[in-house]
């Protein structure tokens, strides 16, 4: 039994809503809700940014949210996982991705929560690009994937 | 829509790799013809040659995936196959 029912991931070209995610989450043997939101900041290593495009391969990343979402229940098997990530251009202030975990007791829900974003920030296939005040704009180094690590 | 022809014993086959992230810079996409046998490796040394990237670049750094699957440099390439090139990444 894999829990699939427990699991929803979307990748979104309109607004992501906190609303959508704990709506799903939730369930009445779960005591706990943990919601975790990424923003675009207004600066990157001492540089002002204006807005970041997220490019994403939809199909690769669903499935990549989805088998983290997996992982999370296999560790955490009461929780129930809700991931949306943004693709397109953000504004700062702008919501990239939301997680929403439930579980019974609180402590669950913190832990995957955090293993949700880590995981997705390592195999998850999405790329920044930062743009600048000045009108250049720059695609962000990050995490190199493998085919062995990504098919686990 | 791409073909595939025999030249004599040498099958030639079309591949075509979707670009994202700071691949973008390229394009959308390129097509490459290969013999059929070529791994995804000599795959990725063709596209460093191409774009006259260093041995070190971030096609070093990049792994190929076809369809939802991600491809190890040691996969063959046997016929006409769109993949896409996934520099490393960072979301959220």
């Amino acid at each position: 039994m894999t829990g699939q029912e427990n699991i929803k991931v979307e990748i979104l070209d309109k607004p992501l809503c906190i609303e959508t995610a704990c709506a799903f989450v939730d369930d009445p043997a779960c005591g706990a809700t943990d919601v975790f939101i990424g923003r675009v900041r207004n600066t990157h290593e001492g540089q002002d940014v204006g807005g970041i495009t997220y490019d994403i391969h939809t199909g690769l990343a669903e499935k990549t949210l989805r088998d983290i979402c997996t992982e999370t229940l296999s560790r955490w098997p009461e929780t129930r996982c809700y991931v949306a990530h943004y693709k397109g251009e953000l504004p700062v202030g702008g919501i990239s991705v939301i997680i929403a975990v439930a579980a019974p007791h609180r402590a669950e829900t913190f832990e995957a929560c955090r293993y949700i974003i880590e995981e997705l920030k390592k195999r998850a296939p999405v790329w920044k690009q930062e743009h600048y005040p000045d009108g250049k704009s720059a695609w962000l180094p990050g995490h190199a994937l493998t085919a062995e690590r990504s098919a686990s | 829509m791409s073909d595939t022809s025999d030249a004599g014993d040498l099958k030639i086959i079309t591949v075509d790799v979707r670009f994202f992230g700071a691949f973008r810079k390229y394009g959308e996409e390129t097509c490459v013809m290969l013999p059929a046998g070529y791994t995804v490796g000599e795959l990725k040394k063709q596209l460093r040659i191409d774009f006259s990237e260093p041995e070190s670049g971030l096609l070093a750094d990049s792994v190929m995936a076809g369809g939802n699957r991600f491809l190890s440099d040691d996969e063959v390439l046997t016929e006409d196959v769109e993949l896409a090139l996934l520099p490393p990444v960072c979301g959220g």
